[in-house]
């Protein structure tokens, strides 16, 4: 059963996600962060779904916990194409997008496959054990790409404040949902993994995003050669 | 049972990462501001060395101002990093000198950053006393 922190919790990242896509919207950067767009535009339609299906199916009903967990999972496929957005944006002065397109479609067809295989391998057991193995598995991948990112950035002394933000917000938000993945795996009795850290990590990304779109200006730069250095020692 | 175990591990480790990482950033950048002589007047400080135990003196007073520009974010986030560094400064005391060493100084930009924010706070409370207050007939 629901109480009204959880749904003021749904309610604030859904006012979030959509803030994010309004407001580029309305700034003219939809295109300029469009992966990040799409993923945001398509975890609010997901929102307003899974809103649907508590409503009309119940919390504890097997639709509503097959659309969230199959939602999600391919909800972080969607956000690993976020990812390569940020590299994209990383390796634009090195003019090496056409070698980022690629190792995104790489990605995806390899994803695609060992999804397919891990599926056809366990379709007589899809229990929620399952999906949430492959929900972990799936962020940590999410968490893997975006540390490589963040090396990238510290590397090419990336001074855009607004890529670094997001870069690091992605880092947190992926990290944040891997462990507790892995948790939930470790101990499924801990009820908090369960119940309170999935949306609380959930409005992390869409508030983070929102505020950097919102107040970190395009032309702000930040000098990541001071953190570099301490990294270094 | 161990690769999850792992995952777990991992994740935490790099979520830690990220989040110093967050959080230096915003640190680093509140101590390129110069506070003016109001803030400096309201506060006692005097050139950028605060005392990180400082903090929460300066949360409180930035607390008694309105908010200015969406900060509560950030100033959320530098108190959760602050409450960090006491951990690390009291884990690491005995054994990790140079970790106590860092700690203390990103300490002390915490508390410089909350007197930037109120330095900010202070001077939007003005503007609004001005707008509102001064120029009514």
């Amino acid at each position: 059963m629901l109480g009204p922190t959880d749904y003021a919790v749904w309610f604030v990242s859904f006012a979030l996600e959509v803030f994010v896509v309004v407001y580029s919207l309305s700034r003219r950067q939809f295109l300029r962060y469009l992966t990040l767009n799409i993923y945001m535009l398509a975890v609010a339609i997901w929102t307003v779904l899974c809103y649907y299906f508590v409503e009309h199916f119940g919390l504890a009903s097997i639709e509503y916990r097959y659309f969230y967990y199959y939602g999600d999972a391919l909800l972080t496929v969607l956000l690993y194409f976020s990812v390569f957005g940020l590299y994209q944006h990383v390796f634009a002065e090195m003019h090496a997008n056409k070698y980022v397109r690629g190792a995104s479609l790489m990605l995806l067809v390899s994803t695609g496959w060992v999804s397919f295989l891990v599926v056809h391998q366990s379709q007589d057991h899809l229990t929620s054990r399952f999906v949430i193995q492959l929900s972990q598995n799936l962020y940590f991948v999410g968490l893997v790409l975006t540390y490589i990112l963040w090396g990238a950035v510290m590397k090419l002394r990336e001074t855009r404040s607004r890529v670094i933000h997001l870069v690091l917000a992605l880092g947190i938000y992926f990290s944040a949902y891997s462990a507790t993945y892995a948790l939930r795996n470790l101990f499924p009795d801990f009820a908090m993994a369960r119940t309170v850290l999935p949306p609380l990590v959930g409005t992390w990304l869409p508030l983070a995003w929102a505020y950097t779109l919102w107040k970190v200006p395009e032309e702000a730069r930040l000098a990541t050669a001071q953190l570099a250095a301490s990294h270094a020692r | 049972m161990i690769l999850p175990a792992i995952i777990l591990v991992i994740s935490l480790v790099l979520l830690l990462n990220f989040f110093v990482t967050y959080c230096r950033l915003q640190v680093a950048a509140g101590r390129r501001v110069e506070l003016s002589d109001a803030a400096r007047e309201a506060t006692g400080i005097q050139g950028q060395g605060v005392s990180g135990d400082e903090f929460l003196r300066l949360r409180r007073l930035v607390d008694l101002c309105p908010e200015t520009d969406g900060d509560t974010y950030k100033l959320g986030l530098i108190r959760a990093y602050h409450a960090f560094l006491g951990v690390v400064r009291v884990l690491c005391g005995p054994v990790m000198p140079a970790a106590v060493a860092w700690a203390t100084s990103e300490r002390s930009g915490c508390s410089y950053y909350a007197a930037v924010a109120l330095d900010a706070r202070i001077a939007q409370t003005r503007r609004i006393f001005e707008r509102d207050f001064l120029a009514m007939p």
